[in-house]
């Protein structure tokens, strides 16, 4: 037997395992409840919960991309750890409220929950359009990477379209039949997985290819010791984009609709804690990065088309020869590439199914609802596969610009649970605005200002939009009544 | 102000001072290589203790913040 034989075999251990984990957490629930399969009845735990957003955003991007920029870019991937500290933190405050007034009023989407605090389902239909548009990018980016990992690890002998599909399609059955129990579920299975992973990989590299973590990055500093800082002569990013990333990150990550409408699936208690523990999880990322700076000085960079090949490329020519323990490192990239899609896949569905059928015929009932939902997850998932396997290059950098506006939400939030006057007219020309000025900056102008993100500056525009609007424009009488529903949650 | 908003304030306080330390300028202090801090550069050191820091005042916070 080859070495890619026993990996594939471990590989395929993992996938089943992750399948039968994904289908059991539906069972014993109404498969016929639109409020179990968009928001697990709102009952989770602590444990699901902490699994659950920590799996969401340990994506792939953390496991190619995080090494990738650390071998590249030094200290500007730093970043990655204190996003996913910091990104939680506004959650424990609009979290409780948000999770309240959902339970109230029966709210299982953004779109909901702003729809009405604003009396307008025009505002419904545009954040379901934003979230679908942000979702199918992002969905595009993890199964590609699946398709990557199955690809490297069996020497070319599954090709892109079948390794994609594999462990996709897994995805997208177990997230159809169970909702989000099934995507909470089949995440502690992956979080556990790939944490465990990624630890043992961390410490194996810095021990094999340096004599520990010191002498790494004594090594490192001796070659280019500005490449361990931020903004100096020869860092990688400047001081002002590494700030303004992350702001923007503290701002728009509870904004990613998927990320949002968790608030519905427990109690307020819980989201405190959630939010207690989860810098946790930011320490756990750490081996990640470790093994990016393990390849410096080790792998010339001639070698790599793009720094995010690091860890194959480590894995592949660094690694033992053992085919199993290769193979269980092939499910956890994998693992980490599905916990974060099943999520994504189910958000898509949900903010489909709401956002958009719901808000534009509202005479839909409840239990055809919930079959669009389910249909929507074969939908979304088919476009994602299909742009992810035949999709350009540049038309995957094209769509990776819809991540931009996903902050441009925020000003709405918070709108609607602080300010009071806001009404629906300046969220809407804020959210537009801002939309405009993010994807100007994006691609059609030569430099940001100051090197500032440009989330940044589109959320400038819209704070001041959204004020000013406030400010010259009146509420209907429906609108006053809401705006003090919520501000007083 | 009532109880709740007064705690909902101080948290948001509290974050904006860990956003403070980890962004220009202040996180200068700790945008250094040297001293090298249980094996890591002081920079990654710094970060790692601001998330340690953030932990504990979050779990303060959780045990103050009991609803009644």
């Amino acid at each position: 037997m080859e070495k890619w034989h026993i990996a594939l075999v471990a590989i395929s251990g993992y996938l089943i395992l992750a399948f039968i984990i994904g289908i059991m957490a539906g069972r014993g629930r109404s498969f016929f409840s639109l409020s179990e399969y968009a928001v697990g009845d709102r009952s989770f735990n602590l444990f699901i919960m902490w699994f659950l957003m920590g799996g969401t955003i340990f994506s792939a991007f953390a496991f190619l991309g995080g090494p990738g920029w650390a071998y590249s870019k030094g200290a500007a991937s730093f970043y990655i750890l204190v996003y996913c500290t910091l990104g939680l933190m506004p959650w424990y405050v609009i979290g409780p409220k948000v999770s309240k007034i959902g339970k109230k009023n029966n709210y299982i989407t953004m779109g909901d929950f702003l729809g009405d605090r604003f009396q307008s389902r025009v505002l419904t239909v545009l954040v379901g359009i934003v979230a679908i548009l942000a979702f199918i990018p992002y969905l595009t980016l993890q199964i590609k990477g699946m398709a990557y990992i199955f690809n490297v690890l069996t020497y070319g002998n599954i090709p892109y379209w079948l390794g994609a599909l594999f462990s996709f399609g897994i995805v997208v059955i177990y997230v159809a039949t169970s909702g989000v129990r099934g995507a909470a579920w089949s995440d502690v299975f992956q979080a556990i997985l790939m944490l465990t992973i990624a630890w043992v990989l961390g410490i194996y590299f810095i021990n094999t290819l340096h004599e520990g973590v010191s002498d790494m990055f004594v090594k490192i500093a001796q070659e280019n010791i500005d490449f361990l800082v931020i903004g100096k002569e020869n860092s990688l990013m400047s001081e002002a984009r590494y700030s303004s990333n992350i702001i923007i990150s503290m701002i728009g990550f509870v904004m990613w609709p998927h990320l949002f409408t968790k608030s519905f699936t427990t109690t307020e208690r819980r989201i405190k804690t959630t939010v207690a523990v989860y810098p946790i999880f930011a320490l756990f990322l750490i081996p990640v990065l470790f093994i990016g700076f393990s390849g410096i000085g080790v792998v010339p960079q001639t070698e790599l088309e793009r720094p995010g090949q690091i860890l194959p490329y480590l894995i592949t020519n660094h690694l033992t020869n053992s085919g199993i323990l290769y193979g269980i490192v092939g499910a956890g990239a994998l693992a980490a590439a599905m916990s974060s899609s099943d999520a994504i896949t189910h958000g898509a569905s949900v903010s489909f199914g709401r956002d958009i059928c719901k808000a534009l015929f509202p005479a839909i009932k409840e239990n055809i609802e919930l079959w669009i939902m389910r249909a929507a997850v074969f939908l979304v998932g088919f476009i994602s596969y299909f742009i992810a396997i035949f999709g350009s290059d540049g038309l995957i950098q094209l769509l990776l610009g819809a991540y931009g506006p996903i902050a441009q939400l925020a000003p709405g939030v918070y709108a609607a649970l602080f300010y009071k006057r806001a009404n629906a007219k300046s969220i809407i020309l804020g959210l537009t605005g801002g939309v405009i000025v993010t994807i100007y900056y994006q691609y059609f102008a030569e430099n940001s200002i100051y090197d500032l993100h440009a989330g940044l500056l589109g959320l400038i525009v819209n704070v001041l939009i959204v004020i000013m609007g406030s400010i010259f424009i009146s509420q209907g009488p429906e609108e006053e009544k809401k705006a003090k529903e919520f501000t007083t949650i | 102000m009532n109880r709740r908003n007064k705690i909902d304030l101080y948290f948001i306080l509290f974050s904006i001072l860990i956003l403070l330390l980890l962004i220009f300028p202040l996180f200068e202090i700790g945008n250094k290589v040297t001293p090298f801090v249980l094996g890591i550069p002081f920079s990654l050191f710094w970060i790692v203790s601001c998330i340690i820091f953030q932990f504990i005042g979050i779990v303060i916070f959780l045990l103050i913040d009991k609803d009644k």
